[in-house]
């Protein structure tokens, strides 16, 4: 029974999965791409907290056609400051290799962000509230970005070693730049993870953004894969 | 054609190896964990002391805990808008009964000891999660059962608080028992969960 139970949940999540792929690809205007990365956390202080990240997106899908290239590489670091229980502020700098991959420009993103989370019962919620400043030769673009997440494991109420869980997250963003429209986004992301000993946790999911649609309509559809390392 | 043959058995082969070395990681639980399990997998008994009890219930679910060789069970559901947990051990014997509530629940005298507690003890607590709890020792099973789904305000019940507090090992949650007078009993201690996974993309 408890099988026939997890059994069921995976089927609507494959379900899920499916019917987005399918409507994803009636459209025009996709590009598909490849994404993982690898995270390492840790404690400077019981309340300051390090994050190194290394992430590279592959092309998958482009123009119609199949295939698998480097478009660009991702050095991360977030410095992250928990002012409550349930709270915390982070600065982050990412830099951003491009030129060598597909001729693109490098670029250099500053990072601030103010989470919340509540855990009423079984399901934790998370408000992200981010400001970005995007900065390359040619242009800096700010971006303003808010994220509502949601995740709870699938075994149970609590997530032990060796179970599953679901990440789901929805946000919205809005970047800006001088000479330029405001460019609006909206991204949809749906996580599997399994927490694989207590410091670790893999991860496989898909996003789908949905690109500057007041403007220039653009679909991009993702397929992530995160290890992530909490010391 | 050959090279390309070649290079999708290469995929074939990581993808094997990957999901192995996932299954192989998943095969090494630990000893302590919970699990959401089927209503047939719980012991005989224990819906035989619920039955009337959980008719008109919702959300109805059953939980097991195990704790190296020690294993007890939980039963939780929603009934007149009270979030309702009965625990067992692994023979099906009632341990206790607990429902979420809220501070105005708690007879003022009461409550006011509690917090002066937490805030003797405690740096900046803040209350999470309180529940009134029954003890099966307290009483017969039917008499416990009874008493704790007609909310009585009984000398024998128990509150149990989940607060936050931050000291010298940063923020932490801990899990507290006072009796109906407010008397402090228990402490311990809970878990931190990770978050980070959610945190950063």
């Amino acid at each position: 029974m408890t099988m026939c139970f997890t059994h069921k949940q995976s089927q609507w999540t494959l379900l899920f999965f499916f019917a987005a792929l399918t409507s994803i690809f009636a459209q025009e205007n996709l590009t598909g791409y490849w994404q993982p990365s690898m995270a390492i956390n840790y404690k400077v202080t019981e309340t300051y907290t390090h994050n190194f990240s290394l992430q590279n997106r592959n092309y998958t899908f482009d123009d119609e056609a199949l295939g698998l290239s480097i478009r660009h590489l991702d050095f991360v670091h977030f410095s992250n400051l928990q002012v409550r229980d349930d709270q915390s502020m982070a600065f982050g700098i990412l830099y951003r290799i491009r030129e060598t991959f597909d001729g693109g420009a490098n670029e250099v993103r500053l990072i601030q962000q103010y989470n919340f989370q509540v855990k009423p019962n079984v399901i934790r919620f998370g408000h992200r509230l981010r400001t970005e400043q995007r900065i390359t030769k040619a242009i800096t673009t700010h971006r303003f970005r808010y994220r509502f997440s949601l995740d709870f494991p699938l075994q149970g109420e609590q997530l032990d070693v060796g179970e599953p869980y679901i990440v789901g997250n929805f946000e919205n963003l809005l970047s800006v730049a001088k000479e330029t429209s405001p460019q609006y986004d909206t991204r949809l992301t749906l996580n599997l993870g399994w927490k694989l000993s207590d410091t670790t946790k893999f991860q496989i999911g898909t996003e789908y953004r949905i690109e500057d649609y007041a403007q220039n309509l653009q679909h991009v559809l993702f397929l992530l894969s995160t290890f992530n390392i909490s010391l | 054609m050959k090279p390309v043959v070649l290079d999708i058995m290469k995929y074939k082969i990581l993808i094997v190896f990957f999901l192995v070395s996932i299954v192989a990681s998943l095969a090494q639980t630990k000893q302590e964990r919970e699990l959401r399990i089927a209503e047939d997998e719980l012991p005989e008994n224990v819906l035989q002391h619920l039955k009337d009890y959980i008719t008109s219930a919702k959300r109805l679910r059953f939980y097991k805990e195990q704790d190296g060789t020690k294993s007890s069970y939980e039963v939780k559901f929603k009934k007149d808008k009270l979030h309702y947990s009965v625990e067992f051990d692994e023979n099906g014997t009632l341990e206790d009964v607990e429902f979420i509530i809220k501070p105005t629940d708690i007879p003022e005298d009461t409550y006011l000891s509690i917090t002066a507690y937490l805030n003797k003890t405690f740096k900046k607590p803040r209350v999470k999660k309180i529940q009134q709890q029954y003890l099966a020792k307290d009483g017969t099973h039917k008499n416990v059962l009874k008493n704790a789904f007609q909310n009585l305000l009984i000398q024998q019940l128990n509150y149990e608080l989940i607060i936050s507090s931050k000291d010298d090992s940063g923020f932490n949650e801990y899990e507290l028992t006072f009796n109906a007078e407010g008397k402090h009993l228990l402490t311990r201690k809970a878990v931190k969960s990770k978050y980070d996974h959610v945190l950063y993309p």
